[in-house]
């Protein structure tokens, strides 16, 4: 339930009760402060606000291209390798601006203007984006493995219709020899037609061979797509590793910061501990050499 | 339309993280004009554990909140950020807000305190901002209604420490009493308005439930009167009329006290949950556990657990009793064990010349990876349970729990052994004091009247022996006493069970523990199925804040009695303390698992009912026997 209409009736009470205070003065007292946007606030902040704008525009991109992306089409494969550099290209991108806001906290911090705990809420900051683009990053690499999977499987097919092929050329070889041995018991003067024949059969040979190896640059073409789609995916797989392994700088940092401002109550304890033992030690040092020195006039008075 | 709690109330909160805009805009989506993503969040103690359930540290940086900082710690001036205050509207923490103003520590202020914030405060509020000509800083003041801790879908609590101590105090003063009871009343219309739901309450007469009923009837009437107000979704159905319509979807409160059954909170437990809870000490849903026997690497290997709604086996197995519990832990080891070998089967490379066999490794490589990250989420959960049965069984072994949960089942279904009760109090090395301490005041109360009754000698043999295991006898006779002053309390309890008698046949001894409903279910369920000739819908009080206002408690005509309906859903909540082993008793009601209670009517509402529980605080039998034993030294024992 909203009380801010009580609480603002309130303090306008109390402002008007202050000698001197005009009721129109009082309401602009007590009216709510607008806060100019974040990014004109703190250099900090419009850094944060720029890789913000970048990682949003690239979530939306992925979302706008993902059904592209998983569509089957005959170009589908150059639609997908463009989104898929186009996706890399962002994702550099907004890891160099998260780079770049990394370094101006950290000029902040050796500034030293801000204390322990706003050094720490900039950590935060900073992890809060490197989290959203690891989610953003995370999104796109599933629509990868579907692909991956899909061209695995078109793989596998194209192999196992690529094996029946190489035995069709010699079947027709065998083919046309029937032809020929046919054509042997039409007559003696078809000897040309025979070596007709057998140039054609010659020639069927020829092409049965360019056939073979035809398929077998196709074979060779596979394995190397094969190669590439597996080296992609170890690519990708890098990417997330790398994405990841800022993120969990970042977290340890931010860990580190929330750490020190809870050593800086420890440490003011200690601090005060010290303080009061070495102001007690000093007491007692004076109270011995007191001591000494009595017991020294004591015993001179003593011999003497 | 089940009782949604606890989601209910994570919706408040994240609307409450995001400044408390009317439309929440994720951190993704883009939009016309920027607003503020980042915000730090001050809380003081109490606010810390009613989040600490509802949302984790790391998912607080999804709703934009970069730190979080108590309000009692030194904290230092952050700029360019505004903060949102989650506080308790107390004195101490109004002059701790004004301290920040004066010291102009944020550059705003998002004020959100856990319960309505007395005018009083208010205006002091506002005084220590205008002395820091801070007012204009301060956007927001909110009064959320969120203070209770929602521990699970259907549990909560609110949190008042010693909630019993104070209610049942006889050298109490008066206003104490009804500091108590204000405290239990503000809670539970928390936990009303989070629902955004006036409910019908029931509650026994005379006695603090009583007070508690009519006060919230009040203050409920009066929300539901202003304009405006949290309850107006409720289909508000006009004044003083009862349509069947509205009824239906009003759920009842039902108001117990906790010497309506002190058994269930001093019994040994022996399904999951409750187990955890008493043995482990489970506080917010986290579970320490300190693994190595030597205080040298106890510090080394204590770990915590969470215990939640989305740990699949947690889910699955609160209610199951401790030896199934073990099963099923070496049964998903197992499962999990084949899926690893499986794994391991098809990344294992064969003839990579062949070049059918690279494209199937490599598609048998890529669907492994794709089902690498679920199989470690699986190990992670298994290792969970497997650490907390193991320290679980350790604790049983060492204590001997099973026998004192053995026996106190005998006590509680009539067949009570005295023997074998004196045998276990006087054995050194089984069981902790506390053990002994809840086995003799059950035993103490199911033989307090009748013919079973202790004799004076028995009572001094019980009380010896208890002394000499170093155990208080303070709680002892701090029950005692109750039972001779209100002996209908335990004549009533005795009543329940002896209806339980009734339908289990004598002399056959139930090895299973759930078969014996605990009174507070027993009753939510009659007083939900609302039939004629239960005794609870007829002696029990009705408050109605929608009705006109009435001051006796007695049901309008048609609400009780022939052709009433039935109620759907309801709240269970126990004042003075309550744990899981009376939480799944009450769990059961919604299940549909009559066991050995219930009517015609309970069976056509099986899948539609839900049920709530929630107690002041959840107490382990330790804690209750600790508050019984501070109860029985201030009356002199």
């Amino acid at each position: 339930m909203d009380v801010s209409d009580a609480f603002r009736e309130a303090a306008h009470r109390a402002y008007a009760s202050q000698s001197g205070m005009t009721p129109d003065r009082a309401d602009a007292l007590v009216a709510p402060r607008d806060m100019p946007p974040p990014s004109a606030r703190s250099p900090v902040l419009k850094s944060a606000h720029d890789t913000l704008v970048l990682v949003r525009e690239l979530r939306a991109f992925v979302t706008r291209h993902r059904a592209d992306y998983l569509r089957e089409g005959k170009d589908s494969d150059t639609v997908r390798d463009g989104i898929e550099s186009e996706v890399r290209l962002s994702v550099k991108a907004c890891q160099a601006h998260i780079t770049m806001l990394k370094s101006t906290v950290q000029e902040v911090e050796a500034g030293k203007t801000e204390g322990v705990q706003g050094v720490a809420h900039m950590h935060g900051v900073v992890l809060i984006l490197t989290e959203f683009l690891q989610r953003v990053a995370a999104s796109f690499d599933q629509c990868r493995e579907v692909r991956f999977k899909k061209v695995l499987a078109a793989a596998e097919h194209r192999r196992r219709r690529a094996p029946p092929r190489p035995p069709t050329p010699p079947r027709r070889n065998v083919e046309p020899t029937p032809a020929a041995s046919t054509t042997e018991t039409i007559g003696d003067e078809s000897s040309i037609d025979q070596q007709q024949r057998q140039a054609q059969a010659q020639v069927h040979e020829t092409e049965g061979d360019a056939l073979v190896d035809e398929l077998t640059t196709l074979v060779e073409q596979v394995r190397k797509a094969e190669g590439q789609v597996a080296e992609l995916s170890a690519l990708s797989s890098l990417f997330a590793t790398h994405v990841q392994a800022q993120a969990a700088q970042i977290e340890q940092l931010y860990a580190q910061a929330v750490e020190s401002t809870r050593n800086l109550e420890s440490g003011n304890v200690q601090l005060k501990k010290t303080i009061k033992r070495r102001g007690e030690g000093s007491f007692i040092v004076g109270i011995v050499l007191f001591i000494a020195t009595f017991s020294l006039l004591f015993l001179d008075w003593l011999q003497g | 339309m089940a009782l949604q709690l606890r989601k209910r109330q994570q919706d408040a909160i994240h609307r409450m993280l995001n400044l408390n805009v009317t439309r929440i805009v994720p951190i993704g989506e883009r939009e016309a004009e920027e607003t503020e993503v980042y915000k730090i969040l001050v809380m003081d103690r109490h606010c810390f554990d009613v989040i600490t359930p509802l949302v984790r540290v790391n998912e607080l940086r999804r709703h934009g909140v970069t730190l979080h900082l108590r309000l009692d710690n030194e904290r230092q001036p952050i700029h360019d950020v505004p903060a949102v205050y989650f506080v308790r509207p107390t004195a101490h923490n109004v002059a701790r807000i004004s301290a920040d103003f004066a010291a102009g520590l944020y550059e705003a202020y998002h004020l959100n305190f856990s319960s309505s914030l007395p005018r009083p405060m208010l205006e002091d509020l506002a005084a220590g901002s205008v002395k820091a000509n801070a007012a204009g800083k301060v956007a927001k003041v909110f009064d959320q209604y969120v203070d209770f801790v929602s521990l699970a879908e259907d549990i909560f609590s609110l949190a008042q420490k010693d909630a019993y101590v104070a209610l049942n105090d006889p050298t109490a003063k008066d206003a104490d009493v009804e500091t108590a009871v204000a405290e239990v009343v503000k809670g539970l219309l928390s936990v009303c308005a989070t629902l955004g739901r006036v409910p019908i309450i029931r509650c026994p007469r005379g006695g603090a439930a009583e007070m508690v009923a009519q006060q919230l009837t009040k203050q409920l009437r009066d929300h539901v009167d202003a304009r405006g107000s949290m309850f107006s979704d409720d289909g508000y159905a006009g004044a003083g009329s009862l349509s069947l319509g509205s009824r239906e979807e009003r759920p009842i409160l039902c108001i117990f006290e906790r010497n309506f059954d002190l058994a269930a909170a001093l019994q040994h437990a022996w399904t999951y949950a409750p187990l955890v809870h008493d043995v482990l000490d489970m506080r917010l849903n986290r579970v320490d556990i300190t693994q190595g026997s030597s205080a040298l690497d106890a510090a080394a290997g204590k770990k915590s657990y969470d215990l939640e709604d989305n740990d699949p086996f947690w889910r699955a197995n609160a209610d199951s009793q401790f030896p199934k519990v073990a099963e099923e832990v070496e049964a998903q080891l197992a499962a999990y064990k084949k899926a690893i070998a499986e794994v391991n089967a098809q990344t294992s490379l064969g003839d990579p010349s062949s070049d059918a066999d690279m494209a199937t490794n490599t598609q048998k490589l890529v669907s492994a990876v794709a089902s690498l990250p679920e199989l470690q989420e699986r190990k992670k959960f298994i290792d969970k349970h497997t650490n907390i049965a193991t320290a679980l069984l350790g604790h049983i072994k060492n204590r001997g729990l099973d026998e004192y949960f053995a026996l106190e089942e005998d006590l509680l279904a009539g067949k009570g052994d005295k023997t074998a009760v004196m045998g276990l109090l006087q054995a050194t090395g089984r069981g902790t004091p506390e053990d002994k301490l809840r086995l003799a005041i059950i035993y103490a109360m199911t033989h307090s009247s009748g013919d079973d009754a202790m004799s004076p000698a028995d009572a001094e043999a019980l009380e010896g022996a208890l002394r000499a295991s170093g155990a208080d006898a303070a709680a002892l006779g701090f029950v005692q006493r109750m039972a001779k002053l209100n002996h209908n309390l335990l004549d009533y309890a005795e009543r329940l069970y002896g209806q339980s008698l009734s339908a289990v046949a004598k002399g056959v001894k139930s090895l299973l523990a759930s078969d014996r409903q605990l009174a507070v279910a027993r009753a939510t369920e009659a007083l939900m199925s609302n039939e004629p000739d239960s005794r609870e819908c007829a002696e029990y009080a009705w408050y109605d804040a929608k009705a006109k206002a009435t001051s006796d408690g007695n049901p309008p005509v048609g609400a009780v009695g022939e052709g009433a309906p039935a109620h759907d859903h309801a709240i269970a909540f126990v004042m003075g303390g309550g744990n899981y082993l009376e939480a799944e008793s009450v769990r059961a009601i919604a299940k549909g698992d009559d066991g050995a209670g219930g009517g015609g009517r309970a069976g056509d509402g099986g899948g539609r009912r839900s049920v709530a529980y929630g107690a002041t605080e959840m107490l382990t039998g330790a804690e209750f026997v600790a508050q019984l034993g501070a109860l029985g030294r201030k009356t002199g024992h």
